[in-house]
């Protein structure tokens, strides 16, 4: 209760007993109205003071940038500019964020010039969020609340999906660019893998003369060694809300979007040229580009991705192939609704890109056993899922079947890595 | 800090009570001893602060009723500072429940000194005023009584400020700023 309310019902007995006191000449009465009056007057002695408070807030934030599971340390500094009083702080925790350690509300007294300090760690999950301020409460003699009010101070916080360390995958598509890389081009030339031979041409470097060819046929042929490029690779996550069901506490979608930062990292460090789309809620397009910019941009990208349940991006027949250059490599990170997603992927392929599918399986994460209808459920979805992945690998598609309990490093070396490849 | 509180409404309501039964007036001994369990249990559990508030405003009513039917007016004085404070500190346990409980502890004794102290003047003074030999006519005691009310008024109405005035809803006279 403020000050107000209080000083309103103090002050509201004591006029009552006065009066009823008075007329009924009772002495006893006026008597009750007295601990009444000393209350009311001793509220209203620091109202009468007219100096106001003015308040200086800083706060900071280690970093403005984290991983997720990096904890924010956040350090909240009030100064007070006004009259000497008591101050209770309470730093306004946006949903979705908990505090790990340390305090967010402290009650101080606090004299002119003096900081009080809050000092506290915050663990965030993905996405971009906002501390918008400090609610500040001066107390007054009885700890009377005589004012309430916030002190806006904004800070914004972008928690980015987390990423891990990929093993070599190895892509080929048809179509590379003209700088070196790590893709193999299926183009003869300078390189480190054996790609064929052909006859001398002056200006040849001697060393790549093949003298086994030259002793049998008594003419000089090189040895060709297939270049390596770099690609264009366009990486896409399907933030349907149709395809991206939440079966358990945990989101499957949160995975795909870690699926989707590992593979666009791993590809902007073996080089490449790296896009991203994600189609859900609009066409959130990050245009293709090299290096640690555009993987900032990614990550940004990533951090803001939601799942959203729009008609127009109902299936997947509308992601606009203009964006990726034909041939070039896609990326499909997406659970995959129906049969009409795969005839969309099957028609990609048919225009020639070459296509991973990482496909998450979000029944990975239910446990079993909660119900005999629920297991059979379960069991022919699975079936259909694996029929669909089936479908897709038969007409050349790349998929990794993710299974969620286990880390997408482990799903992509055993899918999409060389020893991985070989064993299977 | 609430227990603190909860003890004073108890004693409070205990006086009140013991007040009524001393005058022979069982009906208020009862009610004061049913509101004063009432009101115990409210400032020890999370229920809204106008409950708090209203039964305060009851708990006076009876002591003004009680008075007036011949209880022992040092008790019920007693009674109505215990009651007073014992709402004051229910008040403000709930106002600081949200900070720190080091923060908490330091400021309930400081509190509980600030009580105190208030408690005693102005029981102190009550006493006083019952044992001094005064008498005044009707018109003297009006006129104090007016006073009185004047000087609260003005004290309320600095601290609180003019009354906010609402504005008119519709259109705006053109002619008028």
């Amino acid at each position: 209760m403020l000050r107000r309310g209080k000083l309103t019902v103090a002050a509201g007995l004591t006029l009552a007993l006065f009066l009823v006191g008075i007329s009924l000449r009772s002495g006893g009465i006026l008597a009750l109205a007295i601990p009444f009056l000393m209350y009311t007057g001793a509220q209203l002695a620091p109202g009468l003071s007219r100096r106001g408070s003015d308040f200086l807030v800083t706060r900071r934030i280690e970093r403005d940038r984290v991983e997720e599971g990096v904890p924010l340390h956040v350090t909240l500094n009030v100064e007070n500019r006004g009259r000497p009083l008591l101050l209770g702080l309470a730093e306004r925790i946006p949903a979705g964020l908990t505090v790990s350690d340390g305090e967010t509300t402290a009650l101080r007294p606090l004299r002119n010039g003096e900081k009080l300090t809050l000092d506290y760690t915050l663990a965030a999950p993905r996405g971009e969020h906002v501390l918008p301020g400090t609610t500040a409460l001066a107390f007054g003699p009885l700890l009377i609340r005589e004012a309430e009010s916030f002190l806006p101070r904004e800070s914004r916080v972008l928690v980015l999906p987390h990423a891990e360390r990929l093993e070599k995958i190895e892509i080929r598509p048809r179509k590379t660019r003209v700088y070196s890389g790590s893709v193999r081009a299926n183009v003869g030339g300078v390189g480190t893998d054996f790609f064929g031979c052909r006859d001398y041409a002056p200006g040849d470097d001697v060393r790549r003369i093949n003298w086994r060819v030259y002793a049998r046929r008594d003419a000089l042929v090189v040895n060709e060694y297939e270049q390596e490029r770099i690609a264009d690779v366009g990486v896409i996550l399907d933030a349907r809300d149709r395809v991206n069901l939440r079966l358990s506490q945990a989101d499957p979608f949160t995975y795909s979007v870690r699926a989707a930062a590992s593979l666009a990292i791993h590809f902007l460090e073996e080089g490449n040229r790296v896009g991203l789309l994600i189609y859900g809620d609009c066409l959130n397009w990050t245009y293709p580009a090299y290096g640690r910019v555009q993987r900032e941009r990614i990550l940004d990208a990533l951090a803001s991705a939601r799942t959203a349940d729009k008609v127009v991006f109902e299936d997947l027949r509308y992601i606009p192939t203009r964006l990726f250059p034909s041939r070039s490599q896609l990326v499909v990170v997406s659970p995959l609704g129906d049969r009409d997603d795969v005839e969309v992927l099957g028609t990609l392929r048919a225009r020639g890109y070459q296509i991973i599918l990482v496909a998450p399986d979000g029944f990975s994460l239910e446990r079993p056993g909660e119900s005999p209808e629920r297991d059979l459920a379960r069991r022919i979805l699975r079936l259909k899922r694996a029929l669909l992945l089936s479908t897709l690998a038969e007409i050349g598609v790349q998929v990794v079947d993710w299974n969620l309990t286990q880390p997408f490093a482990r799903a992509a070396a055993r899918f999409l890595g060389r020893r991985g490849r070989r064993g299977r | 800090m609430r227990t603190g509180a909860c003890m004073l409404l108890a004693s409070g309501t205990t006086a009140l009570a013991a007040s009524a039964f001393l005058a022979r007036q069982d009906a208020l001994g009862l009610s004061a001893v049913f509101l004063g369990l009432l009101w115990t249990l409210i400032a020890a559990s999370d229920v809204s602060q106008r409950v708090l508030t209203v039964i305060l405003v009851l708990f006076v009513a009876l002591c003004a009723v009680t008075t007036l039917a011949g209880g022992m007016p040092h008790l019920l004085t007693a009674a109505a500072v215990l009651g007073l404070f014992g709402w004051d500190g229910a008040l403000a346990a709930r106002t600081i429940s949200p900070f720190p409980i080091a923060d908490r502890r330091r400021f309930a004794g400081r509190h509980s000194l600030e009580t105190l102290t208030l408690g005693g003047v102005s029981f102190g003074l009550a006493a006083l005023g019952l044992e001094a030999p005064l008498r005044l006519g009707f018109s003297a005691t009006l006129a104090l009584g007016l006073l009185s009310v004047l000087i609260l008024g003005v004290g309320v109405r600095a601290t609180l400020g003019p009354p906010v005035r609402r504005r008119r809803k519709g259109l705006r006279h053109p002619l008028r700023p």
